[in-house]
C-alpha cells in the first residue's frame, strides 16, 4: 500500500493500538462488518449488491447499530 | 425494452421508501406548527432535487484501515454510491466536494476513474485542501472549481511504511506508481507533463521539502482547475451542464 498524502506517516499511525476484530452481523436483512463496542455495533462496512443501499445514510460506516 | 422498464421500476421503488416515513412525520409537524403558531417553520424539502453530493474528506482510506483518530473517506462505500448515482434516472448530476489531505494511491485513483467515466454530469468543488491524491479526484469531474483560499499540494510520491529501496526495481516501481498519477492529471487538465513535474520537484515552496502549494487562483493559472468559485458557482455550473445534456441533439429526426 502506498499513501500519497501530505500527512507524515508517523502522524497517521501515531495511536495505532491493538487491532479490533470485526464481526459480521445481519440487521434489517443486510449484512454488515461491525466493530463491537459497549454501546452497540459500529458499522465498518456494508455488504450489499444493491447500490441504492449505499445511498441510505442509515447504513453509513460509523453508524451505531444498538443491540 | 423490457430491461429498461424494469430498471426504471426497480430504482424508483428502491429509492422512495427510504424517506417516506420522514416526510410524513415532517408534514405532521408542519401542520402542528401552523395550528399552534400560525406559521410553518419547517422547510419542506422540494421534490425536484436532482443532484446528489459526495464529500471527500480527511484521508482517503484504501487497502489498510487507518487508526481511528484519522478522519477518513472509505472508498469501498463511495464506489457503490457512484454506481447508484450513475444508474438512478432521477439523479441528473453529482457535486463532489473535496477537503482532503490525500491518502491511498489506488483508492484515490479508483474514485477518480469512476467519476471520470460517469455519464451523469459531475462538478467538483475544492474547499480547504485538495492535496496529493485529492487532485486527480477533483480533475476527474467534468468541471472543477476551487475556492480562492483552497490549497492543493503537488509533491512526489514517497516511500512509506517500511519500504526500503534495496534493489533498483523498487525505485522503478515507485516511479511507475507516480507516473499513473501524473498521467491522469495531465490527461484531465490543461497542464503539461513537463510543467507538472517542475511543480512537483520545486524547492523553496515547502519547508525542508520539494513540491508546490497552489492556491485557488494559481491552480487555475496553471491550467489544473477550471474556475475559482464557491458553492453558488458550482451548483450553477452543474445545473447548466444538466440543462445542456437534456437538450435534444440537433440533426434530422
Amino acid at each position: 500500500m502506498i499513501l500519497y498524502t501530505i500527512v507524515p506517516w508517523e502522524v497517521i499511525f501515531q495511536d495505532e493500538g491493538e487491532i479490533q476484530p470485526t464481526h459480521v452481523v445481519n440487521v434489517a436483512g443486510k449484512t454488515f462488518s461491525v466493530r463491537r463496542t459497549e454501546e452497540g455495533d459500529v458499522i465498518e462496512r456494508l455488504h450489499s449488491t444493491d447500490p441504492n443501499d449505499f445511498l441510505d445514510t442509515r447504513w453509513s460506516p460509523g453508524n451505531l447499530i444498538v443491540r | 425494452m423490457t430491461s429498461e422498464t424494469k430498471n426504471d421500476y426497480q430504482s424508483g421503488e428502491e429509492v422512495q421508501p427510504v424517506h417516506d416515513g420522514d416526510f410524513r412525520e415532517e408534514k405532521k409537524q408542519v401542520a402542528k406548527n401552523i395550528r399552534q403558531l400560525g406559521q410553518s417553520d419547517v422547510v419542506e424539502q422540494p421534490p425536484d432535487i436532482n443532484i446528489h453530493t459526495i464529500n471527500i474528506i480527511g484521508q482517503i482510506e484504501g487497502h489498510m484501515v487507518l487508526p481511528p483518530k484519522n478522519k477518513t473517506t472509505k472508498y469501498e462505500h463511495v464506489i457503490p454510491q457512484l454506481v447508484a448515482v450513475e444508474q438512478n434516472p432521477r439523479i441528473k448530476g453529482l457535486l463532489v466536494i473535496l477537503n482532503t489531505v490525500g491518502g491511498d494511491v489506488e483508492a484515490g485513483l479508483a474514485i477518480a476513474e469512476m467519476l471520470e467515466s460517469m455519464r451523469k454530469q459531475t462538478v467538483s468543488l475544492v474547499l480547504g485542501g485538495g492535496h496529493s491524491i485529492g487532485l486527480p479526484i477533483a480533475l476527474a469531474c467534468r468541471y472543477s472549481i476551487a475556492a480562492e483560499t483552497a490549497t492543493m499540494t503537488i509533491h512526489p510520491l514517497r516511500l512509506s511504511g517500511g519500504m526500503i529501496i534495496g534493489i533498483p526495481q523498487t525505485f522503478e516501481y515507485m516511479e511507475k506508481m507516480q507516473d499513473r498519477i501524473v498521467r491522469f492529471i495531465t490527461r484531465h487538465s490543461a497542464i503539461s507533463e513537463k510543467r507538472y513535474k517542475e511543480l512537483m520537484f520545486r524547492t523553496g515552496d515547502l519547508v525542508r521539502d520539494v513540491g508546490s502549494i497552489l492556491m485557488g487562483r494559481e491552480a487555475v493559472a496553471e491550467g489544473l482547475i477550471d474556475e475559482v468559485g464557491g458553492l453558488g458557482s458550482a451548483v450553477a455550473k452543474l445545473e447548466e451542464l444538466i440543462r445542456l445534456s437534456d437538450e435534444p441533439k440537433g440533426g434530422l429526426q
